[in-house]
Formats: structure tokens, C-alpha cells, sequence
């Protein structure tokens, strides 16, 4: 559909002097819009703060919009040599598409320049008028709104989940060019800015056209990936729900969304896609009473019964299983008779299928909380996939009115086990339901979505942390792929052995949010897993790990004090945790018989390394008495407001073959105490949606990226008064989104060369961060927004060369605009 | 420590503490030792963990430091979020001067030169040249400002550095001394510390029409420096023994009423009138000329304290024959014939001098 953009380019204020002699610039500004738009506005002399107020138009195409960003330059005119740059705007025109959306798009938007950082603002109008046109055969996909949050929007109602939908779309990464050799760093740095907002900008296109194929009218909990593949290109993928929702009445005028169903056609080869996944699905497990209604059971519909979100509504989950996870070790370079893109495809779709005869091994028919991260070490990388396996009410969709009973009859019927005492999909102790005494529930849960309000937890959550790390020799090619893959499983196994031992010392049972980060580098593997724990009701309590001595030359002094150590920790954790039950003296003296299948977690002892193996399960004495947790609630407490959101970055140099477990706990424990310490002027903390990011680079040096919100409970409403309230969570304490005004996904490359004089690496990437975070209240305010959820930075790349004191930074962050009411 | 160690929120987190450290010129170091000195609470804390908070704090201030220097862009700039309360509290704190130092970068010009020599400074006053730096450059820039702006300054510098009252209003007199060049250098000067300066100042602003726009290196307007050429009168033959009578003779009745039995200052005042009156009234009339109102303050010590002093005559003694001085001559008879504006003139000059004497006077 043909539409037209009226633009205005206002005015600038507080640009960088150009001109040492005048000390002011002659700034002028060019914007363009795909290949065909230019406009560039008179030259403003002399002046700081210039004003143009240059009005125009921009005749377009609907996907245009959707894939281009209007880019606004801003340049120093010079008579005699070339112009020189100021800095650069990158504005994304998707959100004026939303039917719901913001009409136009108004403000300042600082300058950004890729060697400069911001350089003053500029004041930008856009507004844009669709000419309305049916066409059967489009390729534009707009009116699909894109939500990074993983959750149904507030004030939004959920009428029925659609399927998985992903995209991937595969470039030359012009940093690997040949051309770059010639090209200056600024040409180079803008050229990544354009393609990779570009690329992303098509994989949403592509996805929202998969979406009104299947009748959705938009795509929950979007996550975005830019896989740098270095020389092999760069790869921009993109996963998310498709689902109808709709705006609630209740909330002012109810607004439906436009039929878009209606003008999009299936083209054939669309349909035999959907053919096919229908032999995939075979759930005999599945026949269920409400089965056939209304034919809404999602399983049967969808190819991967996948969902992102990591929040649902109430009376949605049946019972929740377990994490289901699948990963693969490719070869980047593997010639086979595929194209790249294709390979790639078809490793996503392995490993899908994977993940889904897992679940269905299960016995579930949903996997919920569903994210692919991919990491990547020169020529191989390590693709995962990860979910929550589980059931859901199909009688959900069917019966809207029928909800709420639904759940509240049996609180604990999530935790129960879906499958058959006598067919065990694994070994696993069942006990009886400790809330109705019916039901079989396993010892532990682990899930990796958010707390669940159904589910009655006793306490405090925590957070639980668990890390292994391993070297590796240098290698490359097949022979570095065969040995991480042949790891793979021993960290596996060793980082589930570390979560359950934690929780139980905790004397928690169920975890929340997990998530499990492979890094791989040089010559150093890394896998770290993260989760909120707490104690559910319906489970048994947890008795604490047992101590086996299988060599009789220990001295039994020796294990009686650890023994006691144990009991003390656990009784101590207890406390703190308000768990509300005693330790008592079935838990800590079991019988080896009886209760030796249910104590899932043993510790042999047999040299002195599993002695401290022991006391990493406890806590370290830093991290004590820090509320934090990895989910975006915690359990037991209630939030009344948040204080701020916070990115800390971490790098260090160190052989990274001598790194271990231990020195990596040092990192993040220093890293915790650091927040900690700038806390401590508030009472009641705690430090929410903890999220870590590590890299390895080469084999000297590890970044850790650690974000996060502090957020009060139990006092007085503090006050910030923000301009624009950036949070990673997918909700604002004490406030009320009233309404969602699209995807903000920003890519900024920042490069010095003048690192030392401006504060080292620190100054740099403290300097960037802030920048970024300008921009993005920058593009919030300018849709009339006044917060952005869901904040995440997708992509934190620091490249430096300290000999010619350069560095270089890129980063991607994504999240929700909203406007919020307090 | 890492390469890299560094947290940074949404909101501009800022420790007062801290900043006001930075603004005294502590490197992060001191700044660390400066903390734990202080903060009781903080001693259990690892030192990298109080060192990265300051890094932390002084990366921000580093950054924020281009928009403290023209405040009024504080409040546009899209870099920080921060509150108006904040915005406030900032700009107060860097803006604060240390009187000893501002007294010593009055004795020179403000030129690049001087920036350069501000060692000694710091030395003088026990500052760090960091702190000296900053305090040059902060007058440095409001001066720059105002030199292009029209109207009052104490409008402009609220206008531009949202500075508070009272500390807009010593930013006035310090930019129309620092601008005006009074010369305060002089070693007689040194007892007089800036808050003398800063009163005669205020005195002179409050007083005396201005020019309100900055022109021919002098913040007065020149017509009124011109009608100070009238007074001259009052030191003819004529006229200056009248007064002499009358200002005698008014003291002898005050100090009367006041019981005071000591009549020495009469004496004493006797024999210097013809020399006072004559240099206060020299002092009025060169005033239109830039270079005597730069020595103003030296003038007026040396033609007029210090003959007091040398005579050991108390403050209180001075303020009264001034008060006489200036009561008295409208009183002298047949001068407004001579020059009808007389009275208003006079008035103008004298109130404000001898306020500007009397607080010099110690």
C-alpha cells in the first residue's frame, strides 16, 4: 500500500562546535528514506542552535516501512572540502503502522555519531498517512503489533494462541568486507547500523506474514537475536507467539483490532507448510474431554506447540512439568550442499523437533517459556533451545466465563505430575500432594517461566546461581566441535547437580526462571544457570543431601562436621527465608533404604576437591542477606516501587584457562556487593530480574553483564519522578500501562580511539550505556510514551586494542513503549 | 579489579558526598580514603567496592560537567534524566566558591595566562589546583555569558546558572569587580578579605545607575560618572572651611550626646579635614576615568584609612565624621546656588563610599 510521510525537521539545539574560528557550526541536515527519498534542508549559519523548519514529504511503500528506518543526518557545511558529520538519527517508522498506535511521531532526539558519541539534539515530526489498498498478494505485514514482553499486554484480553513463529534472514557483515579495509571507521560503523535495523526490520516483516497466515493479529514475547558469525556473515533471527488478543472493554472505548484476516490470502506454498505439520502430531495422550471443542486445542493446531511467553493468564497452565532442553554443536563453515541460510534452518528445526519429542516424552503437549540462544566461538557454535514442559486447560479458550472457578478449586493441581505413577517418563521420587494429600507431585520442580501466582509458596524466593566452567585445548574446526559437544552433557549434568544441591541446602523445592548461559572461548567453556528459587506448598520438603563415604579411610569426625555444617547452613537459610518448617529429625537422619531413591542429590565424598565442592553449594558470606532474584517477581514479597534499573558491566583480564568455578563465583558475588553497596541508603530491597550475561573472548579475557531492577517493598512509596521510566521488567510496580505504543529496537555502534584520555574501557562503555539509554527514553518520549518495559540488551559487544588505545562497542536493546498512569 | 567495571542506572544516581569531593578536586584515591574517613557505616565494605561506586560517580560527573557549565542546557539535555531537585542541588554545589580563592583570582586578570598559575594559588589558599581550576573557570564562563547579554546581572546569572539568591548575588558583585578591574592586588589591600569587596560591590550596583549592557569595559553609566565633576565645589576655598566649621561642630554635639568624654578625634580631625575632604572629593572626581576607578579601593585606603589609621582613630570615630561629612555639606551655604543638582549628587557618591570606608575599616 502506497503512503506517504510528512516530515518535518524542526530544529537543533546544543551541536558540537565545528568551527574553532567562529566557535559555532554551519549545520544543515540530509534525510533519507530507502534508495529513491533525499531531502536535504538549507544550510543554518552560524549557530549552535540551529532552526530549519523544513516541512516535506516522502511517498512510500507499506514494507518500505516496515524494513527502512528514516535516517536523518546532520552535517558541518564547508565550502572549500567536504562536509563534515555531526552525527546521525535512526528513526523506526514501524510503530506509526499500529492501527492502535501512536499517530505521529514528535521530539528531540539526540544526535548520535558513531566516533562521538551524542552530539546535541535534533527536533524531528513524522507523520504518516496510509492510503488504504487491498492487495492479495502483499508483502507487507503491517498492522501486526510486535510485543517484547513476555506476557499478555495490560488491559489486553487473550483470545487463542496461534502457533510458534520464527524468522531468520542471513547478511555479509560489512565490518568483514573487503571494503572495509579502505573504508574509514564512521562509514563503517553506519553501514552495521543500516543493515543490521534493516535486517531486523525485514525478519519482523517476514514473521508478522506468517502471522496473518495463521489468523493472529499479533506476536507475543518477540525475542530478537543478532548472531555475529563474524566473517560467515551475520544472522538475524527472530522467534515469538503469534496469538489473538483484543483490548478490553472495560478499559475506555473496547477496540478491536482490524480483521486483517480478512484481505490476507494463503499462497499455495504456504499451505502445504501447514499439511505437513500436521502428520508431525501425533498426541494419544491427549484425548481429553474438551479435546474437540470449538477445535482450539493449540497442540493440534500448531507445528511446535512452543510458546515465549513466560507469563500467563490464570487458569491457562494445567500442570507444569519440568524443563525440557535440547542443544546442538555446529560447524559454521561445513560446506555441505545447502546455502548457509538453509543449513542454519535446518539446525532450529533439529532441535525443535528435539525439544518436542521431549515434551511429548512428558507427556505434555506444550512447552512454555520457550527461548533458542545460539553462542558462537570463531568457527563452531552451540545452539539451545530451552522450555517448560507442561499441560494446558483446553477448556481455557473454550469458556471464557468458566475460568476463574477453574482455578480456584484445586491451587495445587499444577504441580501434580501428568503422567502415570507406573509409566515414569525418568526415575523420579512421586509423593503425595502436601496441600490436598491427592495428587502425585515429584520432589522438585524446575521451570523456567515466571512465578506462578496459583502455586503457594512459603517464604522468601532466592536466588540460586550455579556455574561450571572447564578448559579446553585450542582447537578449531571439527575437532572443537567434537569435544565441546562431547562435554556438553557432563556441564549439563554438572550444573543441574549444583542447582538441586543449592536448593535443598536453601531448603526451597521448586525453581522459577530458569535460565542456563553457554559461553564458549578460546580455550575456556563456560556454562552458568540462574533461577529464582522458592518453597511451593504441594511439594515435599526437601531433606538435606546425604554425605556417602565410599572409601572408609575418612575419618568419621571428619564428616560428622561437615554433616553439621550442612544442618546449619540449612537451618540458617530456613530462618532467613521464612520457610515456616523445622528441620526435623526425619529429614536430617534418613535411613539409607528407604529414602535413598528420593534423596536425588548424594555427595561422595572421595577427595578433598568434593569437600569444597560442599561449601560452594552454601552461599558465600557476600552474598548472604542480599534479596535477589532472577524472575521478574519474588516470591513472598510484594513490590511497591522501583527505584531503578541498572546494567553493570564487568571485565576482566586473566588467563582464562586458569579461571574456575571458584574465581567465576568471586566475580559475580564482588559484582552483587558492588550493587549492594550502592543500595545501601534504602531498607527493603530487593534486586529483581537479575539476568548475566558472559562472554569469553580469546583466552585472555571474560565480560560479565548483569542487569537488573531494585525494586522497595514494605515502605513508603518512594517517588522518582522520571521522565521516562525504563525498566526490564514486563510490568512498572504500582502503575498501570495504559496503553502499548510499539517495538523500540535500537542498534548503536560506538568507537573511540582516544580511549585512555576519556577514562579507559571503563569511561567508554560507562559513557556508551548512558547514551543508549538516552536514545532510548529519546524514542519513547517522541512516541508520546513515558516508559519502556521489558528492557533488554539483546547484544553487548566490546572489541578493544589497547596499543592503539581503540575500542569498539555494539550494542542491540529491545523493549516495549508504553505510557503508564501512576 | 577489571578493565572494565562499571554500573550504571536509568536514573542518574548521585552521591553529595562524593560529589562534593570531586568538585574539591580529589582524585578517586583520595576521594576513597576521604569516604572511609567519614562514613563510619562504610568501613566493613571492601575498598574496590567503594572504589568502583566513586569511578562509578566520577564518570557521571565527568560527562556531566560540559552541562554544568552553561546550567540552563542542564535542563534540556536528554544525556541524564535527572530531577529538577537535582538539577538544583548541582549546580549550588559547583558553583560554591572558597572565598580565599575567588579573592586571589581577583587580584589578577582572568586571562589564560593566569589559568596556567593558579598553582600558586592553591598554595597560597591550601586548595587543589583542580578545585582553583574549576572555581576560575566557573567565573571565567559567567563572565563570557554575560558579556554578550543585556540587562541586570543578578537577572541574568538567575536566569542562566539557575543559581540560588544568594549566591547569584555574590556572582554579581564578583563579576562586576572581576569585570570592572578593580584592582584589589595591591599590598595594602591584602588585609581587606572578599566579602568587603563583595559589600562595596553590591553597595556601588545597588547604588549606582548602570549601564546595564557592558560596554567600553565599564558597567556604569558614564553621565553619572561625568556628574561626579560637579562635587568639586565642595573643596573650593569657599565653601570647604564652612564645612569644616559645621562637621566640627556637628561631631563635637553628637559625641556629646553619646558621653563620650574622649574629644581627641576632634583634634585629630581638625587637622586632617582640608586633606580628607579634599581626597574623597579627588577620588569623585577622577571616577570617570577608568584607571582611577579601577584603584578606587587603593585610593581610598591610602588617601583616606590609612591617614585615619595612622592617627589610631576607631571605626566608630570614622563613622561618625562621615555621617557628619556627608549631613553637613548640604548645609553649607550658597553651594546649591552654584550647582543646583548638588545635594542629589553629592548624596549619590557619598552614601556609597562611606559605606564602602566603613566597611573597609578594620
Amino acid at each position: 500500500m502506497p503512503g506517504k510521510i510528512k516530515i518535518g525537521i524542526l530544529k537543533a539545539r546544543n551541536l558540537p562546535i565545528m568551527d574553532r574560528s567562529s566557535e559555532s557550526s554551519d549545520a544543515f541536515v540530509e534525510v533519507r528514506f530507502g534508495n529513491d527519498n533525499y531531502y536535504k534542508t538549507p544550510v543554518y549559519k552560524k549557530s549552535l542552535d540551529p532552526e530549519w523548519n523544513s516541512r516535506f514529504f516522502f511517498e512510500v511503500e507499506e514494507d518500505e516501512i516496515q524494513e527502512e528506518p528514516l535516517q536523518i543526518r546532520v552535517l558541518d557545511h564547508d565550502t572549500y572540502s567536504s562536509h563534515d558529520a555531526i552525527g546521525k538519527v535512526y528513526i523506526d517508522l514501524k510503530p506509526l503502522l499500529n492501527p492502535n498506535g501512536p499517530t505521529a511521531l514528535n521530539g528531540f532526539f539526540p544526535i548520535f555519531d558513531t566516533l562521538h558519541g551524542i552530539r546535541g539534539d535534533i527536533k524531528v515530526q513524522a507523520r504518516l498517512e496510509i492510503l488504504s489498498d487491498c492487495n492479495e498478494y502483499r508483502k507487507s505485514s503491517s498492522g501486526v503489533q510486535f510485543f517484547t514482553s513476555s506476557r499478555i499486554p495490560e488491559g489486553y484480553v487473550l483470545q487463542n494462541f496461534c502457533g510458534f513463529v520464527e524468522e531468520m534472514v542471513l547478511n555479509d557483515d560489512p565490518e568483514y568486507q573487503w571494503i572495509d579495509k579502505i573504508r574509514a571507521p564512521r562509514a563503517s560503523n553506519e553501514a552495521r547500523q543500516k543493515l543490521f535495523t534493516k535486517l531486523s526490520g525485514e525478519v519482523q516483516r517476514r514473521i508478522g506474514l506468517k502471522v496473518l497466515d495463521i489468523e493472529a493479529n499479533c506476536v507475543l514475547g518477540y525475542q530478537q537475536y543478532f548472531d555475529l558469525e563474524g566473517e560467515f556473515g551475520i544472522v538475524v533471527r527472530g522467534i515469538g507467539t503469534a496469538a489473538n488478543i483484543i483490548r478490553q472493554a472495560g478499559n475506555s472505548k473496547s477496540q478491536l483490532f482490524p480483521e486483517i484476516s480478512k484481505h490476507s490470502k494463503i499462497s499455495p506454498n504456504r499451505l502445504t507448510k501447514k499439511i505437513s505439520s500436521e502428520s508431525d502430531l501425533n498426541h494419544q495422550n491427549l484425548i481429553n474431554k474438551q479435546e474437540n471443542q470449538n477445535g482450539h486445542s493449540i497442540s493440534e493446531k500448531m507445528e511446535y506447540p512452543f510458546l515465549t511467553l513466560q507469563q500467563y493468564p490464570s487458569g491457562f497452565i494445567k500442570s507444569v512439568c519440568g524443563i525440557v532442553c535440547s542443544r546442538s554443536v555446529k560447524l559454521l563453515n561445513s560446506n555441505n550442499e545447502f546455502d548457509d541460510l538453509e543449513s542454519r534452518d535446518k539446525w532450529w528445526i533439529e532441535i525443535r523437533n528435539e525439544i518436542r519429542s521431549h515434551m511429548k516424552s512428558l507427556d505434555c503437549h506444550v512447552v512454555l517459556g520457550y527461548t533458542e540462544t545460539k553462542s558462537i566461538c570463531e568457527d563452531v557454535c552451540v545452539l539451545s533451545a530451552t522450555g517448560t514442559a507442561a499441560l494446558f486447560n483446553e477448556a481455557f479458550f473454550a469458556n471464557p466465563l468458566k475460568r476463574i472457578d477453574e482455578n480456584s478449586s484445586e491451587k495445587c493441581s499444577i504441580c501434580h505430575v501428568p503422567y502415570d505413577e507406573t509409566e515414569l517418563p525418568f526415575p523420579v521420587a512421586l509423593s503425595k500432594c502436601a496441600v490436598c494429600g491427592q495428587g502425585q507431585v515429584p520432589d522438585v520442580i524446575f521451570t523456567s517461566i515466571q512465578p506462578l501466582p496459583e502455586i503457594e509458596t512459603i517464604g522468601r524466593g532466592s536466588l540460586i546461581k550455579a556455574i561450571v566452567s572447564r578448559p579446553r585445548k585450542k582447537s578449531s574446526g571439527e575437532i572443537s566441535a567434537k569435544m565441546i559437544s562431547d562435554y556438553m552433557p557432563f556441564m549439563e549434568y554438572e550444573l543441574h547437580r549444583q542447582l538441586l544441591g543449592k536448593l535443598k541446602i536453601k531448603g526451597m523445592n521448586m525453581l522459577y526462571g530458569l535460565k542456563v548461559q553457554i559461553s564458549i572461548g578460546e580455550n575456556l567453556l563456560m556454562g552458568i544457570a540462574e533461577a529464582t528459587a522458592c518453597f511451593a506448598a504441594p511439594l515435599p520438603k526437601p531433606i538435606l543431601p546425604k554425605i556417602i563415604n565410599d572409601k572408609m579411610n575418612r575419618e568419621f569426625k571428619d564428616i560428622e562436621s561437615l554433616k553439621k555444617l550442612l544442618i546449619d547452613e540449612m537451618q540458617r537459610n530456613i530462618d532467613f527465608y521464612g520457610l515456616e518448617f523445622k528441620l526435623s529429625s526425619s529429614t536430617i537422619e534418613q535411613t539409607d533404604s528407604e529414602n535413598d531413591s528420593k534423596a536425588l542429590l548424594k555427595i561422595e565424598l572421595d577427595d578433598y576437591r568434593e569437600k569444597e565442592n560442599i561449601y560452594q553449594l552454601m552461599d558465600s558470606a557476600a552474598k548472604k542477606n542480599i534479596l535477589a532474584c532472577s524472575t521478574e517477581y519474588m516470591p513472598g514479597i510484594e513490590f511497591n516501587s522501583n527505584l531503578q534499573m541498572f546494567t553493570s558491566i564487568y571485565r576482566c583480564e586473566a588467563k582464562l584457562v586458569q579461571m574456575n568455578i571458584k574465581k567465576f563465583n568471586e566475580i559475580f558475588d564482588y559484582i552483587l556487593e558492588g550493587l549492594n553497596y550502592k543500595f545501601r541508603k534504602y531498607k527493603n530491597y530487593v534486586l529483581a530480574n537479575l539476568s548475566t550475561d558472559t562472554s569469553l573472548f580469546d583466552d585472555d579475557h571474560a565480560m560479565i553483564i548483569l542487569t537488573g531492577s531494585c525494586l522497595t517493598y514494605g515502605e513508603s512509596n518512594i517517588d522518582i519522578k522520571n521522565n521516562v521510566e525504563i525498566t526490564n521488567l514486563s510490568y512498572v510496580p504500582n502503575a498501570r500501562i495504559e496503553r502499548y505504543l510499539g517495538l523500540v529496537n535500537l542498534f548503536l555502534i560506538r568507537e573511540s580511539t582516544q580511549i585512555k584520555e576519556n577514562g579507559g574501557l571503563s569511561g567508554f562503555m560507562h559513557c556508551f550505556i548512558t547514551e543508549v539509554l538516552a536514545l532510548v527514553r529519546a524514542h519513547v518520549l517522541s512516541l508520546d510514551g513515558n516508559a519502556l518495559v521489558s528492557f533488554k540488551m539483546t547484544e553487548c559487544v566490546l572489541l578493544d586494542n589497547p596499543h592503539r588505545n581503540q575500542g569498539q562497542c555494539l550494542i542491540n536493546v529491545t523493549g516495549d513503549a508504553v505510557r503508564i498512569v501512576k | 579489579m577489571g578493565t572494565v567495571d562499571v554500573c550504571i542506572g536509568n536514573n542518574l544516581i548521585i552521591d553529595f558526598d562524593i560529589f562534593s569531593l570531586w568538585i574539591d578536586g580529589f582524585t578517586i584515591e583520595q576521594c576513597k580514603t576521604e569516604i572511609v574517613k567519614k562514613d563510619l557505616s562504610v568501613r566493613n565494605c571492601k575498598e574496590t567496592i567503594i572504589f568502583r561506586d566513586i569511578m562509578d560517580n566520577y564518570h557521571n560527573f565527568n560527562r556531566l560537567e560540559q552541562y554544568l557549565q552553561i546550567p540552563c542546557r542542564l535542563r534540556e539535555q536528554l544525556m541524564f534524566q535527572v530531577s529538577e531537585e537535582m538539577i538544583e542541588k548541582l549546580v549550588q554545589c559547583y558553583y560554591q566558591y572558597n572565598p580565599y580563592v575567588m579573592r586571589e583570582i581577583l587580584n589578577h586578570k582572568l586571562t589564560h595566562k593566569q589559568r596556567k598559575d593558579l598553582d600558586d594559588i592553591a598554595d597560597k589558599t591550601e586548595t587543589r589546583v583542580r578545585s582553583c581550576r574549576r572555581q576560575f573557570d566557573n567565573l571565567r564562563q559567567i563572565i563570557r555569558i554575560l558579556d554578550d547579554l543585556k540587562g541586570p546581572i543578578l537577572r541574568n546569572i538567575e536566569e542562566y546558572f539557575c543559581l540560588p539568591r544568594s549566591l547569584a548575588e555574590d556572582y554579581t558583585a564578583i563579576v562586576f569587580l572581576a569585570r570592572n578591574q578593580f584592582d584589589l592586588s595591591k599590598r595594602k589591600l591584602s588585609y581587606l578579605v572578599l566579602d568587603d569587596f563583595i559589600y562595596c560591590a553590591n553597595q556601588m550596583i545597588s547604588n549606582w545607575p548602570m549601564s546595564n549592557s557592558f560596554e567600553h569595559d565599564s558597567d556604569f553609566n558614564r553621565d553619572f560618572l561625568l556628574s561626579f565633576k560637579e562635587l568639586k565645589i565642595l573643596s573650593e576655598k569657599e565653601f570647604i572651611d564652612e564645612h569644616k566649621r559645621l562637621v566640627l561642630h556637628g561631631m563635637a554635639k553628637v559625641l556629646n550626646n553619646n558621653m563620650t568624654k574622649d574629644c581627641r578625634c576632634l583634634i585629630l580631625f581638625d587637622e586632617l579635614f582640608k586633606d580628607l575632604s579634599r581626597s574623597l572629593i579627588d577620588i569623585a572626581y577622577s571616577l570617570n576615568h577608568s584607571k582611577d576607578m579601577k584603584d578606587l579601593f587603593f585610593d581610598l585606603f591610602e588617601r583616606f584609612i590609612e591617614p585615619c589609621k595612622d592617627v589610631k582613630l576607631i571605626r566608630n570615630e570614622v563613622t561618625i565624621f562621615l555621617d557628619e561629612y556627608r549631613k553637613k555639606a548640604h548645609l553649607v551655604p550658597d553651594i546649591s546656588k552654584e550647582y543646583p543638582k548638588f545635594s542629589h549628587t553629592f548624596d549619590k557618591y557619598f552614601t556609597t563610599i562611606s559605606n564602602c570606608i566603613i566597611q573597609m575599616y578594620h
